[in-house]
């Protein structure tokens, strides 16, 4: 598995976590208005960015980028 | 939440404290005593585990019951969002040791045990015919077995979850702008998903301990398997056990778009769950 598939994989999985830190600070933070959003926002950019680094592990696997345990 | 209450609500003296301490005991020592193969461990486990559900239901009941007439303020608002806090700290450190440990025994112990490295000795005095390579039988483990393929269950498993996530965004969107029928539906689908995600696991460690003779004994390999992908598991299990008592609550009707703390905290704990999910699908099951 090359860099060039390795580091985008860990940047996307990186800012997955960081957002759904964020996401949890809003929480902390919010105390459930009605017109904050926030935290319902942050979730749903941590949603989207999972999808993209699952079809990008997908995509990956049919291109023949990751050989199985092969690290 | 009322505006009249001023003061930070202590409630009257309850027994909930004494009788979970109980619960726990019983679950610590019934689960000593199984482990040891004596009899009334077993006893003590389910004596503990239903004292526990009773509690679940009755003390988080008074505190459900306490908010709906008013006694709870800002600073008690604040103080569960606190508390969810600190716990999420104590799950991120639990999950993050067992990946730590199998970074350290990939990356780290294997390089020494080849003969590389400041402890590279421990190759000529422990097993001078190791060599690295993952996943591995350990030396002198008899049966061999075939390491989990990432490409069957586990990658459905992951669009599942996947579509999990989406299913509580849905809700979180239809409680934010009043659309109780998304909230109902959206928490709904994603109970179901989750059930059907630990079926399907639960289906694929029969598979690993009959068919590929993958077992919790199987090296270093099998025990991280089994300890990450089970503990994520027992994760998935709570969140849904949470997030029907939550769709309970929705159907009674309990949350307004000023007052659904309980709502997000269970919502955040499953995107959790998920990102988990995700670090294990590649770091277990592709790497």
């Amino acid at each position: 598995m090359g860099i060039v598939f390795k580091l985008p994989a860990i940047v996307l999985m990186l800012l997955t976590a960081g957002v759904l830190l964020e996401a949890l600070y809003f929480l902390s933070r919010d105390h459930g208005d009605k017109d904050k959003t926030r935290v319902a926002r942050a979730l749903s950019i941590r949603v989207s960015l999972a999808l993209v680094l699952f079809v990008m592990l997908i995509a990956g696997a049919f291109l023949g980028l990751i050989q199985p345990h092969g690290l | 939440m009322s505006e009249h209450a001023t003061k930070y609500y202590l409630p009257d003296p309850s027994p909930w404290p004494i009788l979970m301490t109980l619960s726990l005991f019983s679950l610590l020592l019934g689960t000593a005593l199984t482990i040891n193969s004596l009899w009334p461990g077993m006893v003590f486990v389910m004596l503990g585990l239903a004292l526990f559900a009773y509690l679940m239901f009755a003390w988080f009941g008074d505190i459900v019951r306490e908010n709906s007439e008013g006694l709870y303020n800002e600073a008690v608002d604040s103080s569960f969002r606190q508390g969810m806090v600190w716990f999420i700290a104590s799950e991120v450190f639990f999950f993050l040791a067992f990946f730590a440990s199998l970074y350290y025994l990939r990356n780290v112990a294997a390089d020494w045990l080849t003969g590389n490295g400041y402890l590279a000795g421990t190759n000529e005095l422990l097993y001078n015919q190791f060599f690295a390579e993952w996943p591995r039988t350990a030396p002198g483990l008899k049966d061999e077995f075939t390491p989990m393929s990432a490409w069957g269950v586990p990658a459905i498993n992951t669009v599942i979850l996947l579509t999990s996530g989406a299913t509580i965004t849905w809700a979180h969107w239809g409680l934010k702008t009043e659309n109780r029928a998304l909230l109902i539906r959206g928490l709904a689908l994603t109970i179901a998903l989750g059930l059907i995600f630990v079926v399907m696991q639960a289906m694929e460690y029969q598979e690993a301990y009959t068919h590929l003779h993958l077992t919790l004994k199987s090296g270093v390999y099998g025990s991280t398997f089994f300890m990450l992908t089970g503990f994520h598991g027992l994760h998935v299990t709570v969140g849904s056990i949470m997030l029907a008592a939550v769709l309970g609550r929705s159907l009674k009707g309990h949350f307004t778009p000023q007052n659904h703390f309980a709502f997000e905290a269970v919502a955040w704990y499953w995107h959790f769950v998920d990102v988990v999910w995700l670090g294990l699908f590649i770091f277990v099951y592709i790497m």
